[in-house]
């Protein structure tokens, strides 16, 4: 597969149209999940979670 | 750098052997997390069998393919920020290896459970957490696989700048000016 042509070099760079659907996509899912997170509907998720030195604040007695 | 023929062409299978057994590998762990939820006591089998996967299959499967796909791409003429499909890709990687870093913690500590701990109810989110994780890092990785069939062309300003930029200034044109044809 061959990518680019001559007639490329007369023009000026532009972001294919591609990569601006996957980023607006990108930039949907980790609003998404922000949201979810800062309203609390997934429950205590969320990376900040792994930080600390007890990974998981649910308790292991029965 | 460039490598010959041989050289990319034996990267080239380690990488897609790696990367393809990383969704293998991670479509397992999602089926046993997924049996995890249950609630039952089948919770005692599959999540130390999920702790096995991830450290001696999924951890050394993502570092090797996020590895190589660098050391291929530094060696080709495809580069490793000139096209936006490999600087995708090397980013959806990292940013799985990034998850998989963070959830290891989680998997290890659902492995040592004492026999009937899964019955209760108090571990549900970090049970839906493995089966959210797995699950979302597969999509990752099918995505990145599709980016390396496809090679949607597309060139990044620093691709554009380093095949189009001396052109246009000097408005020449040479045989490098086509992209890369393998890899």
């Amino acid at each position: 597969m061959v990518h680019g042509n001559r007639k490329a070099a007369g023009q000026p760079h532009a972001t294919p149209r591609w990569v601006k659907v996957l980023g607006i996509s990108a930039i949907a899912v980790v609003a998404l999940a922000g949201l979810v997170m800062v309203t609390g509907i997934g429950g205590s998720h969320g990376p900040w979670r792994h930080m600390s030195a007890a990974p998981v604040q649910e308790s292991t007695q029965q | 750098m460039r490598a010959g023929p041989a050289i990319r062409r034996l990267l080239l299978l380690t990488h897609i052997s790696t990367s393809v057994g990383l969704v293998g590998a991670v479509t397992g762990f999602l089926v046993l997390a997924m049996a995890g939820l249950s609630g039952s006591t089948v919770g005692q089998t599959v999540y130390p069998a999920m702790d096995l996967i991830t450290q001696y299959v999924i951890v050394p499967l993502a570092l090797v393919t996020l590895a190589l796909g660098v050391l291929q791409s530094l060696i080709t003429p495809w580069g490793l920020i000139r096209h936006y499909w490999v600087l995708i890709k090397l980013v959806l990687t990292i940013f799985v290896v990034v998850v998989l870093w963070l959830q290891l913690g989680n998997i290890r500590l659902l492995a040592g459970l004492p026999p009937g701990a899964f019955l209760g109810s108090e571990w549900v989110t970090t049970k839906f957490s493995m089966v959210l994780h797995s699950g979302g890092g597969l999509v990752v990785l099918l995505g990145a696989t599709v980016l390396s069939v496809y090679k949607p062309a597309g060139l990044t300003r620093y691709g554009w700048n380093r095949r189009y930029g001396h052109a246009v200034a000097s408005d020449l044109s040479g045989p490098d000016r086509e992209g890369p044809e393998s890899a």
